[in-house]
């Protein structure tokens, strides 16, 4: 989040898949969505490249929808690992 | 009443969140060049490891790297996902075939990975964040995807 603020602060915009979306949002992330994953797995299931496409793209998608610092997009993608 | 209250603090911890920081989207996704910056502690497998005991520095990832060149130091989450495929913590096969795809124009030249997570937090905030929104800023990146907490 320290890392998101000074890039969107420069002018560029930025968007945080993350696994705490709270904490990401309590630390001042201007855009955030977070699929169901555990951290360390953030952009999806290792090796499962149908997931990490849809988790990726539908990042890119609203990076330019959100209208609001601070929004939250859960993204309808689960993987629970094993451990 | 102002007498009653004044010398009342709370017990509870409230945490204070920061000012909204916002830059607006001036372009199609199909137009922008994307980078990745991640806080796993991604870095080329040639490249000088992270200290796990804490590092504030970064690391550069070109976007033309081979996915299997890259490898994770970071003390503070569970490996074991990202050494099977770095791409569920930095996806940078799937943003290049977005872009080739035509979704989005292209990579960036140059991505971040650092070892987020903690550590001197004052020395992310005042200068390895501005160093890297720095960078970024000068190979024209028009928005970042990160990966983080």
């Amino acid at each position: 989040m320290i890392l998101q603020r000074a890039i969107e602060d420069s002018g560029i915009p930025t968007v945080l898949i993350a696994a705490l979306p709270p904490v990401a949002r309590q630390n001042g992330s201007p855009r955030i969505v977070s699929p169901k994953v555990p951290m360390g797995a953030n952009a999806g299931e290792p090796n499962n490249i149908e997931m990490q496409t849809n988790i990726v793209r539908d990042t890119l998608e609203q990076l330019i929808k959100i209208e609001t610092p601070g929004t939250i997009v859960p993204l309808p993608y689960e993987y629970e690992a094993k451990v | 009443m102002d007498s009653i209250i004044k010398n009342l603090q709370s017990e509870v911890y409230v945490p204070i969140t920061p000012d909204p920081i916002w830059t607006p989207i001036t372009k199609e996704l199909s137009e922008m060049t994307i980078a990745l910056v991640t806080c796993a502690g991604v870095h080329l497998k040639s490249d000088k490891r992270f200290n796990l005991a804490g590092d504030t520095g970064f690391r550069k990832v070109p976007g033309d790297v081979e996915s299997d060149d890259l490898m994770v130091s970071h003390g503070g989450y569970d490996n074991s996902d990202v050494n099977k495929d770095i791409n569920c913590m930095f996806p940078i096969d799937r943003i290049r075939e977005l872009a080739k795809e035509g979704f989005i124009k292209s990579i960036a030249p140059i991505n971040f990975g650092v070892m987020g997570g903690g550590g001197d937090i004052e020395a992310f905030t005042n200068e390895t964040g501005p160093k890297i929104a720095k960078l970024l800023g000068e190979e024209k990146v028009d928005a970042v995807i990160l990966t983080a907490g």
